[in-house]
């Protein structure tokens, strides 16, 4: 046992503690406390954890891999998602806030088919959307917990389905136990962990490699496409790279667990400074993991995993309990993604369940079926990750782009375009779901630049065949 | 010494713009939201 074990095991009982606290002090009698904690979580919370919550896997894994592998070429993803988060925060935040309590919408499959309620679409809508969340949120938790597996593997010497049990069974615990006010309050202290190892990394790194100027010399000598924004490419590979990266970005305009802030912020008045906050923080941790990532390739040659660089790095260059900090940061990017997922799943089946079971189920019934699904979805990932069916890379790009698609896209539509119709929306979801799906197997380096043209198609063409100028139309 | 190559700088500008923007865009907001110093109250 080391001081690296201690302030782990430390951070997962303060963890474990919030549940427990939540669990105690939330007067949680109706799902919409549990779900929402009542739409009223200030600014700064509300922007730390979404950051938090959409962090994930991807910064101190998947993203220090790329930046590995291929060097700087990643910033166009970078500059492209903080665009589609601006576009977010000031086009579909404020009117989905107000829309959601004006129709008392819990998720945003709910809010698309409580919109058009009044017709056989909104259901069908909640039908195929809480499938599309089901099967995308499942994958993302998976790939959460190999991301988990991953670090404490490298960090604490675990057996790899140990560790993706640990993880598992605590984000579980405090998830089921406190509800959105847990996942909201782990992910403030996740946040500000991220933000720490976000600094202290690439720093130690660089000073370790020699200092700035050295890291440049170093990296160029490698390989010098490695600080180059083109990647080495021109012309119409450039393109198609450029293309790829825009259409994966375009994944953070329907993140379900992020959406969720927005229904849950006190006021849509709060959404403006908000986005100031959450941009900062993205900026820092889209940006950082690269030069992580080609800090790792100068100190341990292309032949070390990629995508553990940041893990190496963890148990080479800290004291172990400054290492236990980090990690507890890293691994609460991980968590506060899955707590997260597993509130917004869990949240879809339970309405989905009540919707059709009418007015003869009590909101004890609904709470504890609510609980009971966190535990299942998490289970399901805990699953997944043991099966391990690709890189964490790829698994979060296909269930980003997926959610993406199927539940950002039919959203921003209904806020932004007053002729969006239940009708499009349905077809929006289903295309969505099937079009990813498929084209993972079909085309899995480009999937996302077929399905978004696809989507947007359907959307478009399908709004201006149904629409009727009298009222929102199913 | 090598630096990083202008395309990269950039970009990275690029990044650090886009929560300038968000910032100015939330300043514009409050102006909007809160009345002018000057205007009396409707009484």
């Amino acid at each position: 046992m080391t001081g690296l074990h201690l302030t782990f095991g430390l951070f997962l009982l303060v963890l474990l503690g919030i549940g427990a606290y939540f669990y105690r002090t939330t007067d949680a009698r109706r799902l919409a406390d549990y779900m929402l904690a009542g739409r009223d979580v200030g600014t700064w919370p509300i922007a730390i954890s979404e950051v938090a919550s959409v962090a994930s896997g991807w910064t101190f894994f998947a993203w220090v891999g790329v930046g590995f592998t291929t060097g700087l070429h990643g910033l166009w993803f970078s500059l492209a998602m903080l665009l589609v988060i601006l576009f977010m925060y000031r086009y579909v935040g404020p009117p989905f806030r107000r829309a959601s309590q004006a129709l008392n919408s819990q998720t945003v499959v709910d809010h698309l088919a409580l919109t058009f309620r009044s017709t056989a679409t909104g259901a069908a809508i909640r039908w195929v959307g809480t499938v599309a969340v089901v099967v995308f949120m499942i994958s993302y938790v998976g790939a959460q917990l190999i991301a988990v597996g991953e670090a404490l593997g490298t960090a604490l010497d675990l057996p790899y389905v140990a560790a993706v049990l640990t993880g598992g069974m605590a984000v579980a615990v405090y998830t089921t136990l406190g509800g959105f006010s847990a996942s909201v309050w782990t992910d403030v202290v996740q946040g500000v962990l991220v933000l720490i190892a976000a600094l202290l990394l690439p720093i130690a790194a660089i000073a370790s490699v020699g200092g700035w100027g050295v890291f440049l010399d170093e990296a160029a000598a490698i390989d010098p496409t490695l600080l180059s924004s083109t990647g080495g490419m021109g012309g119409g590979a450039l393109v198609v790279a450029l293309l790829a990266w825009l259409t994966f970005a375009m994944g953070a305009i329907g993140q379900p667990h992020a959406l969720m802030r927005f229904q849950a912020i006190r006021s849509d008045t709060l959404i403006s400074k908000a986005a100031v906050i959450a941009l900062c923080f993205q900026a820092l941790r889209l940006t950082v993991p690269l030069f992580i990532g080609i800090a790792g390739r100068v100190l341990y040659g292309a032949g070390a995993a990629p995508e553990s660089a940041a893990m190496l790095m963890l148990a080479d260059l800290f004291p172990p309990w400054l290492a236990g900090v980090l990690l507890a940061g890293i691994i609460g990017a991980i968590l506060s993604t899955s707590d997260s997922m597993m509130i917004v799943a869990s949240a879809d089946l339970t309405t989905l369940y009540r919707r059709q079971a009418g007015t003869q189920v009590t909101e004890g019934t609904v709470l504890r079926l609510g609980r009971l699904m966190v535990a299942g979805v998490a289970a399901l990932g805990v699953g997944l990750a043991l099966w391990r069916p690709g890189t964490i890379f790829d698994i979060i790009e296909f269930a980003f782009v997926g959610l993406g698609v199927t539940v950002g896209l039919p959203l921003a539509a209904l806020m932004c375009w007053t002729r969006t119709t239940g009708t499009a929306v349905l077809a929006t979801v289903g295309v969505g779901l099937v079009g990813t799906t498929a084209n993972l197997y079909l085309l899995p380096d480009l999937f996302p630049i077929f399905v978004w043209p696809l989507a947007f198609a359907v959307l478009i063409g399908t709004s201006l065949m149904t629409y009727e100028p009298t009222g929102r139309s199913a | 010494m090598n630096g990083l190559p202008p395309d990269t700088w950039l970009v990275l500008l690029g990044i650090l713009m886009v929560p300038l923007l968000g910032y100015g865009l939330y300043r514009l907001e409050v102006a909007r939201r809160s009345p002018p110093d000057d205007a009396a109250p409707d009484t």
